[in-house]
């Protein structure tokens, strides 16, 4: 019930543990090194809870946004992705959402309960976009002061992906190197298998062959998790 | 490449997914997928596990550049703090600039890419839009279909096609330009001026204008429909902040003025400061309020007492009205017709055929008469044992059977009178011939397979249906009134209580019969290339279902050309109405929605080869739709009900919704909600279904509502309320005392085992859940209704006075839900007056509530039906903080609501439920309200 993961989400915000707004969702341990690099919150921040940088983000701490992104990036793109289908859209409409919630909270709109608010604003995107999709004669209006669509529901469909994702990022990360170099070519450089096998000096046969027999492994690995 | 196995596709279907497979061999997997649901499964899995992977390797990425684009905005937030100056010369810049653009853009635009946003309007394109920004406040338009949403504060909007030019301030309307057509304006909402060299003419929402470049402007088709909205106002009584201080929970009950005893009932009260008891409140909502007040137990008006007894009251304005009113009005109307057509003078050309279409027309016309008058003389030429068939399989519900005369079949059981209808003859009679007038179609389309008559039958009938058209406004009636007055009054009265027509009528083929300034095409429709152009010219004017793909239009608009008709389009009299409800439930099962993963789902049906599909809607489905519609949405999930995945040929559960979802936008504001009754009805239970969660902050609202039970029991409320509105049910006669009722009071005096309150308090103590939107909602809609009956002219003074008091009694609820907000004591009149109000609500109505039961949906198969109910009342017990400080717990009755899944055969009738609501134990609620 709504109230009563709102009174669960509050508690848990006053312990200012790192576990999201409904004190279910915990951000899998093993992240990817680099994105830890690249985001580097000061320790005390990762410590913080969402309120409090909420209010931070209020007086511009970029910091505070970047911990509030990490935290939220990949529930947020699990939801997305659950809705769409899309990797690509997915990204752009993640981004998005990010970004109005930052200009909101600049705004010092801030939001009762920052995970509720900020799937609002993921389900409003998404929901924007697919009306644009049907030619999109009517315009939505600007979100409402608390994007609140879906709330919890938004979540808890979003934590479902969420477990599947982290399990995907335990197989990921048992991937032998060049497995993982591979993944990195086609999928973040956008190459084809034809580019990789001119790239790596491998036969097409053997780039595909191993493509598709890692995309069955993480596969298998997520039909036996889920 | 051949047809591949199974195996093969699995092999390839990770490089499919990727996108890597060559043509040859992606044609194949999609074929053979399409036919394969375990090898579509699979598909999506794939992909599903691809779009992860890439989105997992992307994200440090996308971290970094959303970092970048955080930077970059605060940066800009923070130079913009400083100067002024800088800014506005910056905006004067911008301004510039886009007026600059606006000169460059102007050049006709891409279909592709057709949206655009000026300060004074929104253009967007439809079908073949193309179009030019002449300046900020005006376009040309060459062709296609373009919709303006012109805003107001920036002065008119011009928007000139080829006919004319149409002139708005503050309007949403669409435009359509086609070759050798005359120019459409449909205004969809505020007022549009089309004007050329020869004329001006002005539209209001929901009418149509259309005119040709020599050519006075003309309106053209009316959507009914469209119309109610224009009667509706927003109330509001007041606005501000909640002020009501909280309390601590666990509530201390020492601090509790009276405390229930509740040591065997829910803990939740103390908990949560609010708790329900199921089926308490005895039989009847008013009837408890009562009971309470002799035990001085402090009262708590309930929204729910509220809604049921305002339902009631709008229910039984429609029995009256169909009772006193419509039944005659049909009678004469169709008597009237049959005279018409019998006297038209039939051409010398295709005579035959036209005599033929004329029987038709006069047969179609006199089984509605006999339906309504037994003793109606039948018309010379009529084959009177066909029109006797047809009436006697009608009155003894004869399943599926092929017409006399019409060619094809029809199923006569669905005409037998269900509910209020059964109640007098008279009902029972309208009811049927509603029923044949609302059915039975003259059809437009014929042909082989797939068709219910052959072209040439379709073409007789098409011709007997323009006889109708065209004799509807020639027709003078009996009492001196013209026909097409008496038409237009049930149609719109029926649109306002139902919704807009789903198939056309004598409107529609008036006006392709007439086009705008040229002559009648009546007597060339006998001619095949003639027939063909009518047939074409008559689809732009077939009303189509909000939810039909082609075009994001509501319903009942003029449509792109081209369509063709369906099997069953065709001519009604008064057509059957498309219920929004109804057709939004329907697009959320199978076949459109695809194979489910929970068995266990409500919604679930396992067929024999064991595979999941969404065999029936619920009701939550319905909710979940609303907007701001969080609680079902989480429910939905906990339940399964959600657990439907895509495939190539059905949606996933999110994705159909989503869809559906377009049209239950909260942009779409109470006027375009208010369009018709069943609408306006919807829009108020959204609002309990957005509930407090919505608002920005939970301070200042009363503490039990903060509490999930209560969050829940107000989804109750919202399900119970559209159960009754679907079942448009109400039952008047008050259920004799039997010995079962006794045994329930006792009961339900039992279960209240309070100790009174304090004596000082007990004149005083009244509350009413402060819900004020609910009730403002209420009023406005109420409103519309008094206004629309009052122009129709259909309200006795009776009536007139009962919808006057309501009104009243609907300001003083919602002034004082408001002043319970800003934390203000209630005054001791107030309070009386509160006390009062349920018992005056139902003096107005003169009816008592019963439960209710109604099937709402039905499985793919009609091996299975969805029934929603409500039963006995629940009693409601909420701690409230009064003004003073002083906690006090009031009760109140609250709606109770069922859902069941049933095999067809088991459906329940409304005396099956009534013994079951008896029975110990009951019937169980759904899952997700226990």
């Amino acid at each position: 019930m709504i109230a009563e993961c709102r009174a669960e989400r509050a508690v848990s915000e006053k312990n200012c543990n790192r576990r999201s707004a409904r004190g279910t969702y915990q951000r899998p341990e093993p992240r990817t090194p680099d994105a830890m690099k690249l985001f580097t919150p000061s320790a005390s921040l990762t410590q913080l809870p969402d309120a409090d940088l909420v209010a931070l983000c209020g007086r511009a701490d970029k910091a505070a946004f970047a911990e509030l992104a990490a935290r939220y990036y990949r529930p947020v793109c699990a939801f997305l992705f659950k809705k769409l289908g899309q990797a690509d859209l997915v990204e752009d409409l993640a981004q998005e959402t990010f970004l109005e919630a930052f200009k909101a909270l600049l705004d010092g709109r801030g939001p009762v309960y920052f995970s509720s608010w900020l799937f609002g604003i993921a389900h409003h995107r998404c929901g924007k976009w697919f009306r644009r999709k049907k030619v999109g004669l009517f315009p939505a209006d600007e979100p409402p002061e608390i994007a609140a669509v879906g709330l919890v529901s938004a979540q808890e469909e979003a934590e479902e992906q969420q477990k599947q994702m982290t399990a995907l990022e335990y197989g990921l990360a048992s991937l032998p190197s060049k497995t993982r170099q591979l993944l990195h070519l086609k999928h973040q450089e956008g190459l084809t298998c034809e580019q990789i096998a001119a790239r790596l000096g491998q036969p097409v046969g053997t780039v595909k062959s191993t493509l598709s027999r890692t995309y069955k492994t993480l596969r298998a690995r997520l039909g036996g998790d889920s | 490449m051949n047809s591949l196995t199974c195996q093969q596709v699995l092999d390839e279907i990770e490089l499919f997914a990727a996108g890597e497979c060559d043509a040859a061999t992606s044609a194949a997997i999609e074929l053979h997928v399409a036919g394969c649901p375990g090898c579509a499964a699979a598909l999506e899995q794939s992909r599903q596990v691809i779009g992860w992977v890439s989105l997992s390797v992307r994200e440090p990425q996308a971290l970094k550049r959303l970092q970048k684009r955080a930077h970059a905005e605060a940066r800009q937030r923070h130079g913009s703090r400083g100067l002024f100056v800088v800014r506005a010369a910056a905006v004067a810049a911008v301004l510039l600039v886009t007026v600059g653009l606006y000169t460059w853009m102007a050049q006709f635009r891409d279909p592709e890419r057709p949206d655009v946003t000026v300060a004074a309007a929104h253009v967007g394109a439809g079908q073949g839009a193309v179009y030019r920004l002449e300046n900020a406040q005006e376009i040309r338009i060459e062709s296609g279909e373009v919709l303006v949403r012109v805003t107001p504060e920036h002065g008119p909007f011009k928007v000139h096609t080829p006919a004319g030019t149409a002139t708005a301030r503050q309007a949403e309307f669409v435009v359509e330009v086609t070759a050798g057509a005359p120019v459409a304006v449909r205004v969809l909402s505020g007022k549009v001026t089309l004007g050329n060299d020869v004329g001006e003419i002005e539209a209001l929402r929901g009418e149509t204008i259309m005119t040709s470049p020599k050519a006075a402007p003309a309106r053209q088709v009316e959507d009914p429909a469209l119309r109610f909205g224009r009667n509706y106002s927003k109330v509001r009584h007041d606005v501000g902040g909640y002020k009501i201080p909280p309390y601590q929970l666990p509530i201390d009950l020492s601090e509790v003025a009276n405390v229930p005893d509740l040591s065997k009932g829910p803990g939740t009260l103390r908990t949560q400061g609010f708790a329900v008891l199921a089926n308490a409140a005895g039989d009847d909502l008013v009837g408890c309020y009562h009971g309470l007040q002799e035990q001085g137990m402090p009262v708590m008006v309930t929204c729910d007492s509220v809604l049921h007894l305002v339902r009631l009251l709008l229910a039984q304005l429609l029995t009256d009205l169909e009772q006193h009113r419509l039944a005659f009005d049909l009678a004469r109307l169709t008597t009237g017709l049959r005279v018409k057509v019998a006297e038209q003078q039939m051409p010398e050309q295709h005579a035959a055929e036209w005599q033929a279409a004329s029987s038709l027309a006069l047969m179609y016309l006199a089984v509605g008469e006999r339906l309504l008058h037994p003793e109606a003389e039948l018309p010379t030429g009529v084959d009177a044992t066909a029109v006797d068939t047809i009436v006697r399989a009608i009155e003894a519900g004869q399943k599926l059977m092929e017409v006399p005369g019409f060619g094809y079949a029809e199923d006569f059981k669905d005409y037998q009178p269900i509910g209020h209808y059964t109640g007098n003859e008279t009902l029972q009679r309208y009811y049927r011939a509603m029923m044949w007038f609302g059915r039975m179609p003259l059809l437009l389309g014929g042909g082989g397979q797939g068709w219910r008559v052959s072209e040439v039958r379709a073409h007789q009938q098409t011709m007997a249906a323009a006889l109708i058209a065209q004799a509807l406004p020639a027709t003078t009636l009996a009492d001196g009134r013209s026909a097409s007055t008496v038409w237009q009054r049930l149609e719109t009265i029926t649109n306002f209580f139902a919704g807009s027509a789903a198939e056309p009528g004598p409107l529609q083929y008036a006006a392709a019969l007439e086009p705008p300034g040229k002559a009648s095409r009546l007597l060339g429709l006998a001619d095949a290339s003639d027939w063909e152009r009518f047939r074409d010219e008559l689809m732009q004017f077939v009303p189509r279902p909000l939810f039909a793909n082609v075009s994001p239009f509501p319903t009942g608009l003029v449509g792109p050309r081209g369509l063709r008709p369906g099997p069953n389009t065709g001519f009604r009299l008064l057509s059957q109405r498309f219920a929004l409800d109804a057709v939004a439930l329907g697009k959320l099962v199978y076949p459109n929605i695809g194979p489910g993963t929970n068995a266990k789902a409500f919604t679930a049906i396992v067929r024999s080869d064991g595979s999941i599909i969404r065999g029936v809607p619920r009701g939550l489905d319905l909710m979940a739709l609303l907007p701001f519609a969080g609680l079902p949405n989480k429910l939905m999930y906990d339940g399964g009900d959600t657990a439907y995945v895509g495939n190539s040929a059905a949606l996933s559960y999110y994705a159909a919704r989503e869809d559906l979802q377009v049209h239950f936008q909260p942009w779409r504001g109470p006027v375009e909600w208010n369009r018709d009754h069943h609408m306006g009805w919807l829009y108020v239970l959204s609002h309990l279904v957005k509930g407090p969660l919505m608002r920005p902050s939970l301070a200042g609202l009363p503490t039990f509502m903060k509490s999930p039970t209560y969050q829940v029991t107000k989804l109750n409320t919202a399900l119970a309320s559209w159960t009754q509105l679907r079942s448009d049910t109400v039952l008047y006669t008050r259920k004799a005392d039997s010995g079962a009722e006794t045994a329930r009071m006792l009961k339900f005096k039992n279960e209240l085992a309070l100790q009174p309150a304090p004596k000082r308090n007990s004149e005083a103590l009244a509350y009413l859940e402060p819900l004020p939107d609910v009730y403002e909602a209420l009023q406005g809609l109420t409103r519309m209704v008094a206004k629309e009956l009052t122009g129709l002219d259909v309200l006795t003074p009776d009536w007139r006075q009962r919808l006057d008091e309501l009104d009243q009694h609907l300001t003083t609820a919602g002034k004082l839900a408001w002043k319970e907000i800003h934390n203000d004591p209630l005054s001791a009149d107030e309070q009386g007056t509160l006390r009062r109000l349920p018992e005056r609500l139902q003096l107005l109505t003169g009816a008592a509530s019963m439960p209710v039961i109604v099937t709402v949906a039905e499985d793919a198969t009609g091996d299975w039906v969805l029934q929603e109910a409500t039963g006995r009342p629940d009693l409601g017990l909420f701690v409230v903080r009064l003004p003073s400080g002083q906690l006090v717990t009031f009760a109140g009755p609250m709606l109770s609501y069922y859902e069941m899944k049933l095999p067809r055969a088991q459906a329940l009738t409304q005396e099956r439920w009534l013994k079951m609501l008896d029975e110990t134990p009951g019937p169980a609620r759904p899952e997700w309200s226990r």
